[in-house]
């Protein structure tokens, strides 16, 4: 079995290297701090794993993930990044598992034992983070024309513009307001939470 | 001769001194654009170096407590001595300090920034707040975000700035901004109870992060205003030249 492992700390990539041998005795284990090696290394060799960080060479930050991906290699990202678009970005690259450095490390060796059952798998940790939890808000009642009204009263729209955008008066949009205020039993406030809780994007 | 001379047209005598004025004022306009022309450049140098130097901070803090943490993990995975119970105990207090640490790291430079948009940027920095038990709600209706790196980091900056400054001067736990497209620029609309016509600016008594903002604004050729309705306060932001 070949790996290509890439990480430019050489302490995290000496103890990748140690949980490595210890599943896989076996293993050769190709350690490189940088790219241009590393890429090298997979052309010219017949590969079975790729290890490697995010956090190199600056704009290569996805090089080598791209490159696995295109010789139909498995790749394992181990970063402590995991961020919303670093995610996105890497499962455009069909990788196996996406591994955070600030979790426990059984969460590593989960992944390199079984990474050839997995797709893009994420950690325990970066599930944890990215989980949100949602407080029960009741949705707002508001029929089409409160609707548009709702819209510009978030974009910070005084009743005058709103009115003139409408081409109502400003005794009407009063009106509308004080009964979309009146029917959902809150304040203007606590409405527009909830709109915007409701139809976000 | 001197009758001669003295006979000319005394408004004759006028055009020179008029040309010496018209020279000076131009000179004086061209020495005055230059100066302004200087101070946006300089504006500009210096913010960007600032958020350089919190780029780099970032991220040889990253580098430094992710290579401690993991071999300070591995240390602590491998020891015999210490009861399992102990090491999950043990773990738990580092991922904590890691995550910590990450989060300076975010508030120090967004990185979301890098391979996200100002929306996503908005959203992790919402994820952390929550962590102190404060929400700040987004609305997006941009289907557009790009814009040039240096213009993304100042309306960051700014719409950051304002948000915590809400969260610092006033009792508010719950924030509203919400991002909209216009006449193609990016608005930002903070929304926040309040019985008082006061803003995140007005509240800010010291000043200092207001001045950044401001000049950021300048930079970006953006602008701020407020209104006031029904208990709530309105921050506007309209930024231009993306």
């Amino acid at each position: 079995m070949k790996i290509v492992l890439l990480e430019d700390h050489s302490h995290t990539l000496i103890f990748i290297r140690e949980q490595l041998l210890d599943l896989y005795p076996h293993a050769q284990v190709y350690a490189f701090a940088n790219f241009k090696e590393a890429a090298t290394c997979i052309n010219t060799k017949a590969i079975d794993l790729v290890i490697t960080d995010l956090d190199f060479d600056g704009a290569k930050e996805f090089a080598l993930v791209a490159d696995a991906h295109q010789k139909q290699i498995p790749c394992i990202i181990y970063s402590a990044h995991y961020n919303t678009s670093y995610l996105n970005k890497a499962s455009a690259y069909d990788y196996r598992a996406f591994i955070c450095k600030l979790g426990g490390i059984d969460e590593l060796r989960y992944a390199l034992k079984h990474y050839k059952e997995l797709a893009l798998y994420q950690c325990a940790f970066i599930k944890k983070q990215h989980r949100k939890e949602e407080h029960p808000i009741p949705e707002p009642i508001l029929n089409g024309i409160e609707q548009s009204i709702m819209k510009l009263l978030i974009q910070g729209k005084e009743r005058k513009e709103i009115a003139e955008r409408m081409k109502i008066k400003t005794n009407t949009l009063n009106s509308y307001i004080r009964d979309m205020v009146v029917n959902n039993h809150c304040t203007l406030y606590e409405l527009i939470h909830r709109y915007v809780a409701w139809h976000n994007g | 001769m001197a009758g001669n001379y003295l006979n000319i047209n005394p408004l004759l005598f006028s055009i020179p001194i008029m040309l010496f004025i018209v020279v000076f004022v131009l000179l004086l306009y061209y020495t005055y654009a230059r100066s302004v022309k200087l101070q946006h450049q300089l504006r500009n140098r210096y913010l960007t170096n600032l958020e350089e130097e919190r780029k780099r901070i970032s991220r040889e803090l990253h580098d430094t407590m992710s290579v401690f943490s993991i071999s300070f993990k591995n240390y602590i995975h491998q020891h015999q001595a210490i009861a399992a119970s102990e090491k999950e105990a043990w773990q738990e207090q580092i991922i904590n300090f890691e995550k910590n640490i990450q989060d300076i790291n975010e508030l120090l430079y967004p990185i979301e920034l890098k391979h996200g948009n100002v929306y996503s940027a908005l959203e992790r920095l919402s994820m952390l707040l929550s962590k102190s038990g404060k929400t700040l709600r987004l609305h997006n209706q941009c289907t557009n975000f790009q814009m040039p790196p240096q213009s993304a980091i100042h309306i960051y900056r700014i719409l950051q700035e304002s948000v915590v400054n809400v969260f610092k001067h006033t009792e508010n736990k719950e924030l509203i901004l919400n991002l909209f497209e216009e006449e193609q620029q990016l608005h930002a609309v903070l929304s926040y109870a309040s019985l008082e016509k006061k803003t995140s600016y007005t509240l800010d008594k010291a000043r200092r992060g207001q001045h950044i903002l401001e000049e950021r604004l300048l930079i970006i050729n953006g602008s701020r205003s407020r209104s006031w309705e029904e208990g709530i306060v309105f921050e506007k932001f309209k930024f231009g030249n993306l």
